[in-house]
């Protein structure tokens, strides 16, 4: 299962990277909302772990991007939260968000959370 | 008493003659009110309360003098006074009648509406009288009229003071002149009530502009709150992102450590750096909460399984170390917020827990009201209990009862979260505690949800 994580912050791609290690999942870090639709242009399908807040295209902003552009289709989209109320943006694009992280998240909710979106995908997609 | 503090005197009459008959508007925060209130002023409202029955001390006696010091003239100087006046009195004790019912009995603003207004009308028709008929008694008699009225929009003593005075020697001149014959007494005593009259005028706009200075300045407090609370929101949103590695990392590399002394460290920074977390988290909830940004989402819960839905998830976080013991009440459900009341239950879960030796017992009752269809929900813990000055400050932002064990689990903020969640729904949530050794007891209402299909539409 592909998993790709959007954040500006290294910190947090790099701590992804790390809990993720051992796992069955294939890791990918971009660091901004044009870079993940690139990568999803290119053919990625899989989890994408969205931060919300970044420069130029936010996560909101992606989704909407995607969703025009078609590439919803056989993604799971999960967001990185800090704040634990989406605001107007988040409120419209609801539908297209599968999960929400609050962040700081331990391990266990990670792994927990991403369990959950790769039950749904591959229930999707069998 | 110094002119700046009877001015905003005059405006805090204002202020609270809008806070009873629930008008206000601005600013919304009665904090920011009581603010301003102590800033400016060393008054308390009972003094207010005080002067505004000296108003009505005043308004008696002058319907008392008014028709008394009327017989007087009468019999005084009787070529002076018109059979009119009979018509006028009558009519002018109707009306000081009426607005002192409305002043006293109903509301204060209307009473002072209705004032205003009819004195504008009765001076209108006062000017027009004086210009087409120089005899001026009837004018003269509604100009008294108008004055005597505008008695009871005077608050402070010594303003009763003055004008009772000026009314004193504007009426003994008068009758004196007349006595003496002197020509054209009447119209120097008409410009004598005239000009005294419209200098009490003055204090409508003195008093209108003190009202907004004091609005524009609670305003800007307004202003300045809502910055601040802006600025703990980001500041605890920006937090969060540094906390991710923090917070995932340490446990992995607590299990990598083999050490003893290094894993002792690492438990040290790993106690922290939750603090951390929580207190991060808890300040932005709270800063949330009083950003007036929020609506509660109003449902129909019933209380008996909630509670028992948030003790086993509460349980299972916090293993078995505690019993609980659960008081239910039959069709206990309520009208409210269900995430916002969990997040309430949760708070005092935690903190009954907190402060719960193991293997005590934490009794959560949920407790009739037949009156005010309330239900009262209570937390009680088997801990030392709370004195009566730590109750008193529980509510307080970062309070620690227990200061003394400077301990990191609790942040100080969840009580007043506790509290912004009960107030939005309109209701209270207080503490009580028996004494030493006898626990601590939380308890807050929630309204009875009633089976009609219109509240659950609400």
């Amino acid at each position: 299962m592909k998993v790709m994580i959007v954040d500006d912050d290294d910190g947090v791609r790099e701590t992804v990277s790390i809990l993720l290690e051992d796992s069955p999942y294939n890791i990918t870090c971009v660091e901004s909302g044009e870079e993940c639709l690139d990568l999803l242009k290119k053919g990625f399908r899989g989890i994408i772990l969205m931060d919300i807040m970044m420069p130029d295209l936010d996560g909101w902003d992606t989704v909407t991007r995607m969703k025009q552009l078609g590439l919803l289709e056989g993604n799971i989209i999960c967001m990185f939260t800090a704040s634990m109320h989406p605001g107007e943006k988040g409120k419209v694009l609801a539908d297209s968000i599968i999960e929400y992280i609050t962040k700081p998240f331990s391990e266990e909710e990670l792994l927990n959370k991403l369990k959950h979106c790769s039950d749904l995908l591959g229930a999707r997609s069998p | 008493m110094s002119g700046d503090l009877n001015l905003f005197f005059l405006a805090m009459m204002d202020r609270l003659s809008l806070l009873s008959s629930n008008t206000l508007e601005l600013p919304s925060n009665a904090d920011t009110f009581n603010v301003i209130y102590n800033k400016f002023t060393d008054i308390t409202q009972e003094e207010i309360l005080a002067k505004l029955r000296h108003q009505k001390i005043v308004l008696m006696l002058v319907m008392i003098f008014y028709p008394v010091w009327w017989l007087l003239f009468h019999y005084l100087v009787p070529q002076a006074v018109d059979p009119i006046f009979l018509r006028v009195g009558i009519m002018a004790l109707i009306f000081i009648g009426i607005a002192y019912i409305f002043n006293s009995k109903l509301n204060r603003q209307i009473g002072e509406y209705f004032i205003y207004s009819i004195l504008c009308l009765i001076t209108i028709h006062a000017f027009v009288y004086v210009i087409i008929n120089p005899a001026l008694v009837e004018a003269r008699i509604q100009l008294d009229l108008t004055i005597y009225a505008t008695a009871l929009l005077l608050v402070s003593r010594w303003q009763l003071l003055i004008y009772l005075a000026l009314v004193i020697v504007i009426n003994v001149s008068a009758l004196t002149f007349m006595k003496m014959s002197v020509p054209n007494a009447q119209i120097v005593i008409f410009f004598a009530q005239t000009t005294f009259f419209s200098m009490l005028w003055f204090a409508r706009p003195i008093r209108i502009w003190s009202y907004l200075a004091l609005q524009s300045r609670s305003q800007k407090i307004q202003e300045m709150y809502e910055q601040q609370n802006l600025m703990i929101n980001k500041l605890s949103h920006d937090l969060r992102t540094p906390l991710v590695p923090m917070v995932a990392l340490l446990p992995k590399i607590e299990e990598r450590t083999t050490d003893d002394k290094n894993r002792y460290m690492l438990a040290i920074v790993g106690q922290n750096v939750q603090y951390m977390k929580n207190l991060v988290e808890k300040a932005m909830a709270y800063s949330f909460l009083t950003s007036g940004e929020w609506k509660l989402n109003y449902e129909i819960i019933d209380l008996n399984r909630l509670i028992s839905e948030v003790v086993a998830s509460f349980e299972s976080i916090q293993g078995h170390r505690l019993r609980f013991q659960q008081v239910i009440r039959p069709q206990s459900e309520v009208h409210a917020d269900r995430n916002k009341v969990i997040e309430v239950l949760y708070n005092l879960l935690s903190n009954a827990a907190r402060h719960t030796p193991e293997g005590g017992i934490i009794c959560i009752e949920v407790g009739p009201e037949p009156e005010n269809d309330l239900v009262i929900i209570s937390v009680t813990d088997s801990g030392k209990g709370m004195t009566q000055e730590q109750i008193g400050h529980a509510f307080e932002l970062f309070y620690k009862a227990d200061k003394a064990r400077g301990d990191h689990s609790s942040v100080g903020l969840g009580l007043p979260i506790c509290k912004e969640i009960v107030a939005k729904h309109g209701h209270q949530i207080w503490i009580e505690s028996k004494g030493l050794n006898q626990g601590t007891t939380v308890r807050f209402a929630l309204k009875i949800a009633h089976h009609s299909k219109q509240e659950a539409d609400q």
